[in-house]
């Protein structure tokens, strides 16, 4: 084997044009831009009732001075699950397996709630160091240990995605070599091998949705603490 | 292992931020929801009549 196993998340350059640059630009052209007309094609009408139910969902739990993230948010999820969801596609390279788009998003979102939590309601945003009924002797620790969980919840978000999308893709690549190798020597193995890829492909594309949702659920839940 | 590695961080963190704003939230503020129709009253609405006294 020429490749290891990790070659497909590299980054590939083509023609001098690094790729994920075109993985990023290009799939949004399967999102059409809804006209103004009454009636509209069945991936408009689906889109638009993913966007109204998940966005009605989201912000059920929000403070009314929330809610005006959530074109912010909507928007992300469906960056995320678009991206997640064609990386499964055999050939097609996923830019949320990368750790520096990951975190790029995550930082600068994280970063905001903090800073409207600071900004607007400075005591109740601190108010999140020390839970109610603390023991005097646990309080010190406990800050110090909130502190670090808050400062921690950025890299967890970036790395949690990245994680979880390199482990499927390499789950899938190493059962389907499996399939190929065990192909000539045991058939019975391979097909039963194969069903088992066939299954491991199903929650892989639920993985691909649910990793998208949990990363603008936190950041909801973390909007939600400084709002 | 290759997706840890931050190499272009910037260009990738520019270039992922400028479609992410540029081009989804228009998308997305796009869809239109029209209210549900609401059923009739069940109340007759009260009306004065006017009727035509001289013919």
């Amino acid at each position: 084997m020429t490749l290891s196993l990790f070659d497909q998340f590299s980054s590939p350059s083509f023609l001098g044009i690094p790729m994920i640059l075109m993985a990023l630009a290009l799939p949004w052209l399967l999102i059409p831009t809804p006209t103004s007309r009454w009636l509209s094609n069945r991936v408009v009408s689906l889109q638009g009732w993913f966007i109204a139910r998940f966005t009605n969902q989201l912000f059920l739990p929000l403070n009314v001075g929330g809610h005006k993230w959530a074109p912010l948010l909507a928007s992300l999820m469906m960056f995320l699950l678009t991206l997640n969801m064609l990386g499964l596609m055999p050939y097609i390279f996923t830019p949320t397996t990368q750790l520096s788009l990951n975190l790029g998003l995550a930082v600068p979102l994280w970063l905001a709630t903090v800073l409207i939590g600071m900004r607007n309601q400075p005591t109740h945003a601190l108010g999140h160091f020390l839970p109610e009924g603390t023991p005097t002797a646990l309080i010190p620790i406990l800050i110090i240990m909130q502190t670090i969980s808050l400062f921690i919840r950025p890299l967890a978000l970036g790395v949690r995605l990245t994680a979880n999308l390199t482990a499927g893709h390499l789950l899938i690549h190493l059962i389907s070599s499996a399939v190929f190798v065990l192909m000539p020597m045991m058939p019975v193995v391979a097909i039963l091998t194969a069903v088992l890829l066939l299954l491991l492909t199903m929650l892989e594309v639920a993985v691909a949705m649910i990793q998208a949702y949990v990363f603008i659920l936190l950041l909801s839940l973390y909007l939600q603490e400084n709002v | 292992m290759p997706q840890l590695n931050p190499a272009p961080w910037f260009m990738i963190f520019m270039f992922t931020w400028a479609i992410f704003l540029t081009i989804l939230p228009p998308k997305v503020m796009a869809h239109t929801f029209p209210n549900e129709p609401s059923p009739q009253g069940m109340t007759t609405p009260k009306t004065a009549p006017w009727n035509w006294p001289w013919h």
